[in-house]
């Protein structure tokens, strides 16, 4: 018997003896086995987000707040001059200026229109524009 | 609901959606009772078991941080269910009567009770594994998901239970077994 037989004979003993048949999961059955573990399931129905995502949206909020300070640093420390030209608006910005770049309404825009991605390139948008490269931009641009 | 991949099932039924659990319940029966099994030695144990396991997973579930690993995760409870059962009935962590019923009812007799000694001797992963494999006919991208290994790995360690079993038929008068 050469190698590739002896292993189908040893699969086939195999499947002859370990095989008991496809087990069937009996969902009505379990669930009145183990009522109080089931309840205990649905009755986190309506509750708050789980721990993992509660985390992602921490971070987003840190990701925002960061975004925030780094726009009231360019606002408050940095003096402007007019600038020769006016900033190049980047695709898909939905809003004018920096600080209605950060106001809830053009932020909440930018999630309606491309969720957590879209909020990203809202914040990115406006770090890549009113971000520290600052003496070029004037408070007149940003507002 | 049967093609939602297991993180949103698990993301739903965390939030309190029976259906979902429900239906990852329903996706790994089948390879919990294999676990069971391969510990417990005997089909309505490891079904218990499986059942055991799928309960204390809706109490917990809000402590699964990857949800796409659902599988491997229900797998290490099972595993805990079913060494706590052979050890409350002191149940030898053989092969059962009932998996070899089948052997006797189509010939299999002497073979099957080698093979079935054979297999009480693998260490407990290598019969988990072939269990998982010959049980219900895991492809190796599911046994990979319960396991939480590699496909190759999986591979890897089918190979090495299955030589070893050869080599303990070879010493058993079944001479031929050379893989």
């Amino acid at each position: 018997m050469n190698e590739r037989k002896d292993e189908r004979w040893l699969d086939d003993q195999l499947r002859r003896v370990v095989n008991a048949g496809r087990p069937e999961f009996d969902a009505e059955s379990w669930k009145g086995k183990h009522r109080t573990e089931y309840e205990v399931l649905l009755s986190r129905r309506g509750q708050p987000i789980q721990s993992g995502r509660r985390v992602v949206v921490a971070w987003w909020i840190a990701r925002l707040a960061i975004a925030a300070v780094v726009f009231l640093a360019v606002v408050l420390f940095i003096p402007g001059s007019p600038p020769a030209h006016g900033p190049e608006r980047s695709a898909g910005l939905v809003a004018d200026s920096a600080a209605e770049m950060m106001t809830m309404r053009s932020l909440r825009m930018a999630y309606e229109e491309g969720g957590f991605d879209g909020l990203d390139r809202q914040l990115q948008n406006t770090l890549d524009e009113f971000g520290p490269r600052s003496s070029s931009v004037s408070l007149r641009e940003l507002f | 609901m049967e093609h939602r991949p297991d993180r949103l099932l698990v993301e739903l039924a965390a939030q309190g959606d029976g259906e979902s659990f429900t239906e990852l319940c329903r996706r790994y029966y089948g390879p919990m009772v294999a676990i069971g099994h391969a510990i417990l030695g005997d089909r309505h144990l490891a079904e218990d078991a499986a059942q055991e396991a799928f309960a204390k997973a809706a109490v917990h579930l809000p402590r699964l941080r990857q949800s796409d690993q659902f599988g491997r995760w229900v797998a290490a409870i099972c595993r805990n269910e079913a060494r706590d059962l052979a050890r409350t009935r002191r149940q030898p962590q053989t092969v059962d009567e009932t998996a070899t019923e089948n052997a006797a009812s189509s010939g299999g007799d002497e073979t099957g009770e080698a093979v079935k000694a054979a297999l009480s001797q693998l260490s407990p992963e290598a019969r988990e594994v072939v269990f998982l494999r010959f049980y219900d006919g895991l492809s190796y991208e599911q046994i990979s998901a319960v396991l939480g290994i590699s496909e190759q790995a999986v591979n890897g360690r089918l190979r090495r239970a299955k030589k070893r079993l050869a080599e303990d038929l070879r010493r058993q008068g079944f001479g031929e077994v050379a893989l």
